[in-house]
C-alpha cells in the first residue's frame, strides 16, 4: 500500500479532563473503507469530529494529517476550505441536517459555491448529475423539493450528494443507515460502496456489525476511547482475538436458534419445545382508518387477523409506516378497530365499553421502544412498580420479587429513570408489565434503541421470563434478526395489511411472499455459520 | 512552539454547563432579600415602623427625608415611612388572594375543558378567548363598574382578569401529558381515569402552573394598586401603596417623596417576584433534564 491519505496517530480528545479518545492510531488510504466499530459512549463519533476540527479545543495527537497536509496546525480559516471540499460528513439523521426550509438543490449547490469556482449554470447542471450519481429518481424534480417532503431514504441521498458534491478525498459517514428501513439501507449501502470504488477513501463509523462487514475493507474495534482490535474485516469478525470483540459478535441475534441465549454460553434445550397453548390474543379481519387534513384517509391497518397462543412468541415485521404499532394499539384496547374485533381468551376486548374492559386489562402488558417516555417523570422507580403493583400489604415483597425477576439489584428503587442507563430502563418497564402478571405482553421495539450488548441481555432475560411465566409474546421489530432469534411464528406487515404469516424457520427458509423475499435479501446479515 | 499541545485551536466547544443545584445568583440574593423584607413588613409591621401609620401632625407637613422621616412626611404630617412598611401587609394580601382567586377559577376551567366532553370544552375555551382578547386592566375595571369599587372588589377584579390566561396553559398542560406514552402505560395497566388524572396528569401539569403563578403575584401587586391610584380600590388615608400614589400626586412639585417612596415600593416587590419567579422557572426546566 502506497501513503495512506489520512493518518492518525496517538489520537486524544478530553472533555472536561474526562478522555473521550484515549490514544487512538489508524490510517485510510484512497478507495478503501475503514470502519470504526463500537458501542456508544466508545468515542467512535468524537473520533471523526476531531479529523474535521470540530471535537473543541483539546485534541492532541502526534500525527493528524491528510493527504500529507498537517490538520493539527490548520487556522479557522483553512479549516473551512477543508471540511466538504477535502472531508466529506454523512451523518445518521438527514432530516435534522438538512435545512428545513431550503431546497435540497440549494445545499448541494452551496457545497460546490464554496468549494468549486464553477459559474451557476455549470452548478445547476452538477447538482442534477450528484442527485442522479446517488440514484435520486427524477433529479430535476428533487432538487427543488425541501428535506420535509422527501422520504428518508431520499433525504439521506441528498445528504450524502451534499458531501460528495465537492469531490472529497475522504469520506465520514456517522451511522449512515441507522434511522433507515432494510431496504433503504441496502441502497445506501451500495452507494457508499460505489463511491470507495471510485477512489475516495472511506470512514464508516457504525455500531452494526452486519453493515459493517458489508462494506468495510479493515475494521477497528473501540472501547472506552481506545482500539481494541483492528485488522481485515473477515478476519476480525471471524477470528476476533480481544474478549469485547467477541461480546459484540455473540449479541448479535440473528441466526441464533430459537430458545438459545445469546451471552450465557451454558446449556440450552432448544429441543424443549414450548408447547404453545391455547390462543389467548386474536384480532378477526381488524381495520383502522385515519382521517388526514387535505390527502385521502389513511387505511393504517386493513383486515388483519392473527392469533397468538399462550406461551409462544409472534413476531411482527414491516418497515416503518407499515402499520405495527397501530396493531399493537389496536391489540391493547387504546385504538377501536372501525371493523373486527380483538378477543382476549375468546371474549370481545373490542367494541365493549371501557368499564368493562378495564378489569381484563391486567392480562395484557406493554414494553416501548422509549421507556424513559413510559414512565411518569416525576416518580422514582419504587413508586412507578409501587403504582402497577398496587398499594398492599404484600406490595414491597412483590416488588422485589419483579426486581429479581429482571435482575435490577435494590439500589435502583430510588432512582428515577432518567438517571438508569438504557438497559436498566428497559428492565423497569419489563418489571412493571410484570406486575400485574399478565398473559400477553406486548413488545414494541424493545431492544431497539439498546446497543448490541445490552439488547442481548434483554432478549435473554425476555426469554427466561417467557419460560417461567408462560407469556404470550406479541413481539415488533424492524430488524429481521432479532425477530427470528425470539420469534416462533412470523407476521410480515406492509401497507396495512399483513402479506405472509408462518412458522418462523419456514418464513426465513422460503419466504413465499414476494415482499418478504425482498425483505430478507435487502437486510445485512451476520451469519459467520456456526463454530 | 512544536509541542502537540497546540493542536485544534481552531474550534473551542463552549461548554454552557447549567446546573439545576448551582448556587444563587446575587440576583436571586436580593429578590429574597426583598421579599423577606416585604414579608417581614407585612406580618410584624411594628417591628420596622413602629409609629402610627395614620398618626396626623399639621405642623410635621412635607417635610423632606430626614435622618426622623427616612422618607418624609405627607400633606398631614403622617411619616411616609412608616406608612409605606404597613402598606406592605394590604398589598401583598391583594397581590396572592388575587392570583389565588385567579388560578383557582383556571383550575376549575382549564380541568374542566380538558376533561369533561368536548362541548364543555369548546365552550369553555370560546368564553376564555373572547375574555383574552380583553385586557386585563379593562376586565377589571368593567367588573368594579358593576359591582362598586373597595378593596374587595379589586382583589377580585384583579383575580377575574388574570383567570383566562391560567386556564388557558393548564388546559394545554393536560392536554400534552395527556398524550404522552406514561399515561397510555397507565391505561395499559388498567388504572381507572380518576386515579390517572389525580396521580399522573395533574401533578405533572400543575407544577409549571404553580411556578408560573410566582411571577403573577408581582404583577397582581402592580395592577390593584394601579385600581387603587384611580381610586377604585383601597381609599385614603388607609395606607396603601397605589392610594399613596393617588394622594401624593397634586404635591409630586412640592413633595416628590411622597409618590417616589411608594412607587419604588411597588417597582421592588413586582421586580423581585419576578426575577424570583423566572430563575425557579430556569431551575426547574434544567432539572427536567
Amino acid at each position: 500500500m502506497s501513503e495512506p491519505l489520512l493518518s492518525v496517530e496517538d489520537l486524544r480528545v478530553s472533555f472536561s479532563g474526562v478522555a473521550a479518545v484515549d490514544g487512538v492510531s489508524f490510517d485510510v488510504a484512497a478507495g478503501e473503507c475503514l470502519a470504526l466499530v463500537g458501542e456508544s459512549g466508545s468515542g467512535k463519533s468524537v473520533t471523526a469530529r476531531s479529523l474535521l476540527g470540530l471535537a473543541g479545543s483539546s485534541v492532541t495527537a502526534q500525527r493528524l494529517s491528510l493527504g500529507g497536509r498537517d490538520l493539527l496546525r490548520v487556522s479557522p480559516r483553512d479549516w473551512r476550505e477543508i471540511r466538504g471540499g477535502e472531508i466529506g460528513l454523512v451523518l445518521q439523521d438527514a432530516l435534522v441536517s438538512l435545512d428545513p426550509l431550503r431546497p435540497v438543490g440549494r445545499e448541494i449547490d452551496d457545497a460546490l459555491r464554496l468549494h468549486t469556482t464553477l459559474k451557476s449554470g455549470q452548478r445547476r447542471e452538477r447538482v442534477i448529475e450528484l442527485l442522479h450519481a446517488v440514484g435520486m429518481p427524477e433529479p430535476e424534480t428533487r432538487a427543488g423539493q425541501r428535506a420535509g417532503e422527501l422520504s428518508g431514504g431520499l433525504r439521506q441521498r441528498a445528504l450524502i450528494a451534499s458531501a460528495i458534491a465537492a469531490g472529497p478525498r475522504l469520506l465520514i459517514a456517522d451511522e449512515p443507515t441507522t434511522a433507515l428501513d432494510a431496504t433503504v439501507q441496502a441502497q445506501v449501502l451500495q452507494l457508499l460502496g460505489e463511491l470507495r470504488s471510485s477512489g475516495t477513501a472511506l470512514l464508516l463509523i457504525s455500531h452494526d456489525l452486519a453493515v459493517v462487514r458489508e462494506v468495510s475493507d479493515r475494521v477497528a474495534v473501540m472501547r472506552a476511547g481506545r482500539i481494541v482490535e483492528s485488522g481485515a474485516t473477515e478476519e476480525v469478525l471471524r477470528n476476533p482475538q480481544h474478549e469485547y470483540t467477541r461480546e459484540l459478535i455473540r449479541s448479535v441475534p440473528s441466526g441464533v436458534p430459537r430458545g438459545v441465549p445469546l451471552l450465557s454460553p451454558a446449556s440450552a434445550s432448544t429441543d424443549e419445545r414450548r408447547t404453545a397453548g391455547a390462543v389467548i390474543l386474536e384480532a378477526r379481519g381488524v381495520s383502522k382508518v385515519f382521517p388526514r387534513r387535505h390527502a385521502a384517509p389513511l387505511l393504517a391497518v386493513d383486515d388483519v387477523s392473527l392469533r397468538l397462543a399462550r406461551g409462544s412468541t409472534l413476531g411482527l415485521v414491516g418497515e416503518s409506516g407499515s402499520g405495527k404499532t397501530t396493531l399493537a394499539r389496536l391489540l391493547l384496547g387504546l385504538e377501536e378497530p372501525d371493523s373486527g374485533t380483538v378477543l382476549l381468551d375468546d371474549e370481545p376486548f373490542s367494541d365493549v365499553p371501557e368499564r368493562s374492559r378495564r378489569p381484563r386489562r391486567r392480562m395484557l402488558g406493554a414494553v416501548y421502544q422509549d421507556p424513559l417516555s413510559s414512565f411518569d417523570p416525576r416518580h422514582s422507580v419504587r413508586r412507578i412498580l409501587l403504582d402497577a403493583v398496587g398499594k398492599g400489604a404484600e406490595a414491597d415483597r412483590r416488588i422485589a420479587e419483579l426486581l429479581d425477576a429482571v435482575g435490577l439489584p435494590s439500589a435502583v428503587l430510588l432512582r428515577r429513570p432518567l438517571h438508569l442507563s438504557g438497559g436498566q430502563r428497559q428492565r423497569v418497564a419489563i418489571a412493571r408489565a410484570l406486575a400485574p402478571r399478565p398473559a400477553v405482553i406486548v413488545c414494541d421495539e424493545p431492544v431497539s434503541a439498546l446497543d448490541v450488548s445490552v439488547q442481548a441481555q434483554v432478549l435473554d432475560l425476555l426469554d427466561e421470563l417467557q419460560r417461567e411465566f408462560g407469556l404470550a409474546y406479541l413481539f415488533i421489530s424492524h430488524d429481521l434478526g432479532v425477530v427470528q432469534h425470539v420469534s416462533d411464528r412470523i407476521a410480515v406487515m406492509r401497507a396495512g395489511r399483513i402479506v405472509e404469516e408462518g412458522e418462523a424457520s419456514e418464513v426465513f427458509a422460503s419466504p413465499s411472499h414476494e415482499y418478504t423475499r425482498r425483505l430478507l435479501a435487502s437486510s445485512p446479515r451476520l451469519d459467520l455459520g456456526t463454530e | 512552539m512544536t509541542a502537540p499541545e497546540t493542536a485544534g485551536t481552531g474550534l473551542r466547544t463552549a461548554h454552557l454547563a447549567s446546573r439545576p443545584g448551582a448556587r444563587p445568583t446575587v440576583g436571586e440574593i436580593i429578590s429574597v432579600l426583598i421579599l423577606l423584607l416585604i414579608v417581614l413588613a407585612a406580618v410584624a409591621p411594628r417591628l420596622l415602623a413602629p409609629g402610627d401609620p395614620l398618626g396626623i401632625s399639621p405642623a410635621d407637613a412635607f417635610q423632606a427625608p430626614s435622618w426622623q422621616h427616612p422618607f418624609g412626611t405627607d400633606e398631614s404630617g403622617r411619616d411616609v415611612y412608616t406608612r409605606v412598611v404597613h402598606g406592605a401587609g394590604e398589598s401583598l394580601l391583594i397581590g396572592l388572594a388575587a392570583t389565588a382567586i385567579g388560578l383557582g377559577l383556571a383550575l376549575v376551567i382549564g380541568i374542566l375543558g380538558a376533561v369533561a366532553g368536548r362541548a364543555v370544552d369548546f365552550a369553555t375555551t370560546r368564553i376564555n378567548e373572547v375574555l383574552f382578547a380583553l385586557p386585563g386592566l379593562l376586565l377589571a375595571l368593567v367588573f368594579i363598574a358593576i359591582v362598586g369599587p373597595g378593596v374587595a372588589t379589586t382583589t377580585v377584579a384583579v383575580g377575574l382578569s388574570t383567570a383566562p390566561g391560567y386556564a388557558r396553559i393548564i388546559r394545554t398542560q393536560i392536554r400534552a401529558v395527556r398524550g404522552s406514552a406514561y399515561i397510555e402505560a397507565a391505561v395499559v395497566l388498567g388504572h381507572s381515569s380518576p386515579r390517572i388524572l389525580g396521580r399522573h396528569i395533574l401533578p405533572n401539569a400543575l407544577a409549571p402552573v404553580f411556578v408560573l403563578a410566582t411571577l403573577g403575584v408581582g404583577q397582581a401587586i402592580v395592577w390593584a394598586s394601579s385600581l387603587s391610584f384611580l381610586g377604585l380600590g383601597a381609599v385614603p388615608p388607609a395606607p396603601e401603596w397605589g392610594a399613596m400614589l393617588a394622594a401624593g400626586r397634586p404635591y409630586i412639585e412640592l413633595a416628590w417623596w411622597m409618590t417616589v417612596c411608594p412607587g419604588l415600593a411597588i417597582v421592588a416587590t413586582a421586580a423581585a417576584s419576578t426575577a424570583l419567579g423566572r430563575s425557579i422557572q430556569a431551575r426547574t426546566r434544567q432539572g427536567d433534564g
